[in-house]
This record gives C-alpha cells, sequence and structure tokens, in this order.
C-alpha cells in the first residue's frame, strides 16, 4: 500500500516537473537551463564518437593571415579529445591530447608532451581549446539576466550568462539563441573584470545524424581590432574512433 | 741554510737576464690563471646578484591548494606555517617578500607580446627599486594601482613608450580569462635572453588579475644572509617544514619549468589525480642554485679548463727551468766544486738551487699576480654599453672581477712546489759532482 502511494507520488513529481519547462514556455519565457542544455546537447556526441576536419583562417594585422587544417576526434563519453595540425607544415604532427582531465600538447620536434589547458587560445588563434571539445553551457553558467532581440533574420533570446564556478574560461557570457531552432547563434565573452574579450559568431549549421552541428564559425577578438579566427568544419563523420587515437602513442606516431 | 739562501739570492741577481725570462714565463702563467679565475669568479658573483635581484630572492616558497573542482591552484592560502619555521630560522634570514606572478599577452594596439608580470608589494619592499637599471621614466609611481615596469627590450617590441596605457590578459589562478589596463611607468634593462625580463606591477594589481584578496600572494621569497649558504638553509627550512606541512618532492623536475609552472602560473592550473590530493597547502620550494645550476656548471667547466690551461703552462715552464739550471750547473761547476772545498756540503749546494728557483718563482708570481691586478684596474676603469647579453655578466656595466685568495696561494704554492720539483734534478745533480773533479773542470 505505502509502495503504491510513493510510486503515484512519483509520478505525479515527475509529469510535473516534464511540464514545468512547458508552463514556462507558456508564459512565454522557457527554460533557460533547459535551452542551454538543449545547445549542449547539439554540440555533445554521446552516442557515438566525432571527427572532422577544421580550417581555421586567423587574420592577425601584426602578423597577416594565416590557414591552418587540423583533424579533430573526439569521444564525448569519455571526455576525450584529440586535435592534430596537418597544416601549415611547420606545424605538422603537433596535437593537443585531452585525457584523464588533463591536457597534453605535443611538440614532434622536441617530441615531448608537456601540459596545455582547454582555456588557451590553441595555436595563438581566436580559437580555444575548449572550443573544439565538450560544450557545457548548461552545467557551468547561470542565466542571470535574459531578453529577447532580433539577429539578422532571427528571433532570439539573449541571456546574460554567469559562471556557476571559478573554473570556467570566462566569467560571463551573453549569448543570443534562435528562438524557432535553439541554436546558438552569438556569444560575447566577458573576462573577470567585466570587459569584453571575445565575440563569437555561429553562421551555419550542418545536419550530422539527428542533430544540428555549427560548422562555420567566426572568433572576433575584442582587444586587438582586426583580429579574428574563421573556423570551417568539414569531413563531420561521428563513425567510431578507434581507441588509439586517443593515446600518446598515437600522437606521437602519426604523421612522424 | 741561511747562507745557501743568501747565495742563491746573490746568484738571481747576478743572471738578470735569464732570472728576467724565467720569471717572466712564469709570471705568464700566473697571470693567465689568475685573471681567468678572477673573471669567471666575479663573472659567477655578478650573475648571482643579478640572478637573484631578477627573482627577488634566494629560496622561493609557493603554495598550492586542491580546488573542489579537483584542480591545483597556485595560492598560498594559509602562510601561517611556512612563516612559523622561517621564524625559527631568522638568524639564517635577511629579509621575506611576498610576491604573486603570472604569464600572459601584453596588448598595445594591435601589437602582442609574451611577457611575465611579477606582483611586489613595493611598500614591504623598500630597496626594490634600487635594484632595477632604469632606462626611462621613473620610479616615483610604483606604488600606484595599475603601474608598469617593463624590461627596455620588451618596450621596445610592443613600442609603448612610458605614460601610455597598455592592456595585460592573463589567466586567474583557477584559470579564468582575465585583462586588466596597466600604465607604462618606467623601462629597465632587462635580459631576457636568460628568461629574466619579468615586467613588474603592484601586488594588489597581480592579485586582481589573478583573482586574488588584495592581501594574498603566492610565493615567499626569501633572502639569506649568507648566499654561499642557500642549500644548506634550504635543507634545514624544509625539513622542518616537511614535519608538518604537505610538502612538494624537490628532485623530480627541471627547477626552471617548475618556477614557470608554478610561480608564474604556466599553462594553467592542472587536474590532480583521484588519491593524489591534500588537505590545505601544499608547499614547494626553488631555490636560486636550482636556477642557477646549468649556468653555474657552465662556469665549473671554464673554470676546469682555465686550469688545465694553466697546468700546461706550468709544464712548459718547468722544463724550460729544467733545463735552464741543467745549464747552471755546467756553467757553475768550478764555482761548485770551490764552494765544496771551502766547506760546503752536498746539501747546501742543492739548496743553492733549490732556493734559486723559489725565488725565480716568486719573483715570477708576483709580477703575474701584479700585472693582472693592473689588468683587471684598467679593465674596471671602462663601462661596457648595457643592453645586451653580456650585461647580465657585469657588475653595473664594468667587467666582474673576484680575486679568491684561496685560490691565489693554492696556485702559488703549486707553482713553487713544480719548480722545486723541476729543480731538484739538477740540484741533485751539482750536489753530488766530487769536489776535485769539479775544481778542475774549465767551461
Amino acid at each position: 500500500m505505502r509502495l503504491r502511494t510513493f510510486a503515484a507520488a512519483a509520478l505525479v513529481l515527475a509529469s510535473f516537473l516534464r511540464a514545468a519547462p512547458l508552463a514556462a514556455q507558456a508564459s512565454g519565457t522557457p527554460d533557460f537551463k533547459a535551452l542551454l542544455a538543449a545547445v549542449d546537447g547539439r554540440t555533445n556526441f554521446r552516442a557515438s564518437d566525432f571527427s572532422a576536419r577544421l580550417t581555421l583562417v586567423s587574420e592577425d594585422p601584426s602578423k597577416g593571415t594565416e590557414t591552418r587544417s587540423v583533424r579533430v576526434f573526439r569521444r564525448d563519453r569519455a571526455d576525450t579529445l584529440l586535435l592534430l595540425v596537418l597544416k601549415p607544415e611547420s606545424e605538422l604532427g603537433q596535437g593537443y591530447l585531452r585525457v584523464d582531465d588533463s591536457l597534453w600538447f605535443y611538440d614532434p620536434e622536441s617530441r615531448k608532451f608537456t601540459h596545455s589547458s582547454v582555456k588557451e587560445n590553441f595555436q595563438g588563434t581566436d580559437a580555444k581549446n575548449s572550443d573544439f571539445g565538450l560544450s557545457s553551457l548548461a552545467e557551468d553558467y547561470a542565466v542571470a539576466a535574459h531578453g529577447e532581440g532580433r539577429l539578422g533574420a532571427h528571433e532570439t533570446w539573449i541571456l546574460d550568462l554567469k559562471a556557476r564556478h571559478d573554473e570556467t574560461a570566462y566569467a560571463s557570457r551573453k549569448v543570443w539563441i534562435t528562438k524557432k531552432d535553439g541554436l546558438l547563434l552569438k556569444s560575447e565573452d566577458y573576462s573577470l573584470s567585466g570587459r569584453l574579450l571575445r565575440t563569437a559568431y555561429y553562421t551555419s549549421y550542418a545536419r550530422v545524424g539527428s542533430s544540428l552541428i555549427c560548422d562555420r564559425f567566426t572568433y572576433v577578438d575584442a582587444l586587438v581590432a582586426g583580429k579574428k579566427t574563421s573556423v570551417l568544419m568539414e569531413e563531420i563523420s561521428l563513425r567510431p574512433v578507434p581507441d588509439e587515437v586517443f593515446t600518446k602513442a598515437y600522437v606521437e606516431r602519426v604523421n612522424r | 741554510m741561511n747562507q745557501s739562501m743568501r747565495i742563491a739570492f746573490r746568484n738571481v741577481g747576478r743572471q738578470k737576464k735569464r732570472t728576467v725570462l724565467l720569471a717572466g714565463a712564469v709570471g705568464l702563467g700566473f697571470f693567465i690563471i689568475t685573471l681567468s679565475g678572477s673573471l669567471l669568479g666575479g663573472i659567477a658573483a655578478s650573475a648571482r646578484k643579478n640572478f637573484s635581484a631578477a627573482f627577488g630572492g634566494h629560496l622561493y616558497f609557493s603554495g598550492s591548494v586542491v580546488s573542489d573542482r579537483g584542480s591545483e591552484i597556485a595560492v598560498m592560502a594559509d602562510p601561517g606555517p611556512l612563516e612559523s619555521v622561517l621564524a625559527a630560522h631568522a638568524r639564517d634570514i635577511a629579509s621575506i617578500h611576498r610576491r604573486s606572478g603570472t604569464s600572459g599577452t601584453l596588448i598595445f594596439g594591435t601589437r602582442e607580446l609574451r611577457q611575465t608580470l611579477t606582483g611586489v608589494d613595493f611598500g614591504r619592499e623598500p630597496d626594490f627599486a634600487g635594484g632595477l637599471r632604469i632606462v626611462s621614466g621613473s620610479l616615483d609611481g610604483l606604488s600606484e594601482p595599475g603601474a608598469l615596469v617593463l624590461p627596455e627590450d620588451a618596450a621596445e617590441r610592443l613600442g609603448v613608450r612610458t605614460g601610455e596605457a597598455v592592456l595585460f590578459r592573463a589567466s586567474t589562478v583557477h584559470g579564468q580569462r582575465n585583462v586588466t589596463e596597466l600604465v607604462l611607468i618606467a623601462t629597465y634593462e632587462g635580459q631576457s635572453s636568460f628568461g629574466v625580463s619579468a615586467g613588474y606591477a603592484g601586488l594588489g594589481t597581480v592579485n586582481s588579475l589573478l583573482g586574488l584578496g588584495p592581501e594574498e600572494f603566492q610565493t615567499l621569497n626569501v633572502w639569506l644572509r649568507d648566499d654561499r649558504a642557500i642549500d644548506a638553509a634550504a635543507g634545514r627550512i624544509l625539513a622542518d617544514l616537511a614535519g608538518k606541512v604537505p610538502v612538494e618532492p624537490r628532485e623530480d623536475e627541471d627547477p626552471m619549468k617548475r618556477m614557470a609552472e608554478r610561480l608564474l602560473g604556466g599553462s594553467g592550473p592542472r587536474s590532480v589525480g583521484d588519491g593524489e590530493g591534500w588537505e590545505g597547502t601544499r608547499y614547494g620550494l626553488t631555490t636560486l642554485n636550482d636556477l642557477m645550476a646549468q649556468f653555474t656548471s657552465i662556469l665549473s667547466i671554464a673554470d676546469a679548463l682555465s686550469f688545465w690551461v694553466f697546468l700546461i703552462l706550468l709544464s712548459i715552464t718547468m722544463v724550460g727551468i729544467l733545463n735552464s739550471y741543467r745549464m747552471v750547473m755546467v756553467e757553475r761547476t768550478a764555482e761548485i766544486g770551490t764552494l765544496r772545498a771551502l766547506g760546503l756540503q752536498k746539501g747546501g749546494v742543492r739548496d743553492i738551487f733549490l732556493w734559486e728557483a723559489l725565488f725565480v718563482s716568486l719573483y715570477g708570481a708576483l709580477a703575474g699576480l701584479a700585472a693582472a691586478l693592473a689588468v683587471m684596474a684598467l679593465s674596471r676603469a671602462a663601462v661596457l654599453p648595457g643592453g645586451t647579453v653580456l650585461s647580465f655578466f657585469l657588475d653595473s656595466g664594468r667587467l666582474p672581477f673576484s680575486v679568491d685568495p684561496i685560490e691565489t696561494v693554492r696556485n702559488l704554492v703549486l707553482l713553487c712546489a713544480a719548480s722545486l720539483a723541476a729543480v731538484s734534478f739538477p740540484a741533485r745533480a751539482a750536489a753530488r759532482l766530487p769536489p776535485a773533479a769539479a775544481l778542475r773542470a774549465a767551461y
């Protein structure tokens, strides 16, 4: 009898929790945490491996334009990541391997792995190492304020995000998410001191399996005028990646 | 003995040309070893002084804690145990300073430059300003929030002048991105070639960038009273500390790398593996000797090489002395016969030769020492241009020399012993000459 009562109560509670975002939506504002989780879910592939080829074009007023080609392998269920530099020739064989909560940078010249950070900029570009890994907006940030606005042709939610803890790359962010599809279109990333550091534009989404993933994005440096990095993602695949790819031995061997 | 010494002394003066040549050869060797030894000693002392000034002490204690999310955060959250241990070693310690530091990117217009930045508590380090050779600007506004002092070469590469504002982008101790605006108030003569090229700002300014409170800090830098006792003092302090709190092992890592990662933020917080964590603050220690180990070993090799050159020169000179005194023996055979006929014993003849060699060696050594001191004095008068790699080894722009009395005496003893050894052969031969045969000799 008591078990039946408990089960009924749990059922009522579960129904209430499932209905809550809908209720919020009905009143005009969605459950923003769920919205952020949906953005994360669209970027993360927990059921399969992920690989793609990235082309990064960096424009720097003092260095000129540089183009890099990078192969990315991800296994999001284990939070592992491998970035292998294919171009330019001078950086061929360099790699970033994230395993066991540590990010290692491999330099083929010295043949050594050194500790790096996912929060560091990737190869001097405006992209961060973390930009190519798991997205954790819902886990890392809380919505401090929200608004609405148009971004191009899209009606968007504009969310002010504050870091839930002090180990996020940015202390606060402002994101534009489409009302219709829940796609992240733009992000402004702020320092701890509240200064705008960079603006990210997510300009194109490609369908991968049942999901949509951003395949063209641009990071604009807010501190150095004229500095930006555009990223194009191609050859996207959800096919299984061999286990050995996510090992230091593989990084040492490949491109030798 | 006195009689032999008097005769030897007179003999040295009798044949001035030969004495000058022999003493000159000996003096050249002594000149080279004294000059090179003093220069290497001076370079070591200057580099030691410049390195310790650049790093702000002789011992660098760092602290780290494990965050709630399992990352190693470089902050001395609880300096109490360390401060109490240091207080117990107060007799070895001249002063203690609190510092923080990070590495990041300086931005001026469209130019960017990687730069380390050290936060100094200027109020508690009144001598800090005196340790920098200012090239432009002034340190008057050093205590102002946001004031920045840069190495001259860094300012040049960035194209920034004193009075202008720059941005500094770095990570907090937790790895979060941060940026602050700083105003360049002065530039100093740095040495980026040796990794000594820190920018300096107030401790509060750097702490704010690192996400730390104004009174927090990352390292305790200790100046010892005797910089020759660094290893001994470090060992004693660390042993006392290890009994109270977690202490990082020192042997496993490259000290420069450890310094960069632990004291300058390196590449962000490391993840601490399961079961590898610790409670409270874990302390680490890097010493000036750790940082200078490679440089010191290079100097030791140079010192050993110069000593070998001295030994080779000494050997050549000894062969010259040996041959000279064999000729002397032949020249003085009749004289030796007369002396023996007048009652001088074999030992007396031998002693005359030995005393002569000793006098020649002493004259030569004194001349070599005098010449070396004269060259040192002349070199010290010239101020070399700054801003070069060389300037890090100079003493206020001058060539540094440090004459080590013990080393000088050692070289002198070695020289005299070698001379006596070389002359002992002709001396013994002269002593063994039969007096009658010697008297009959006509050369």
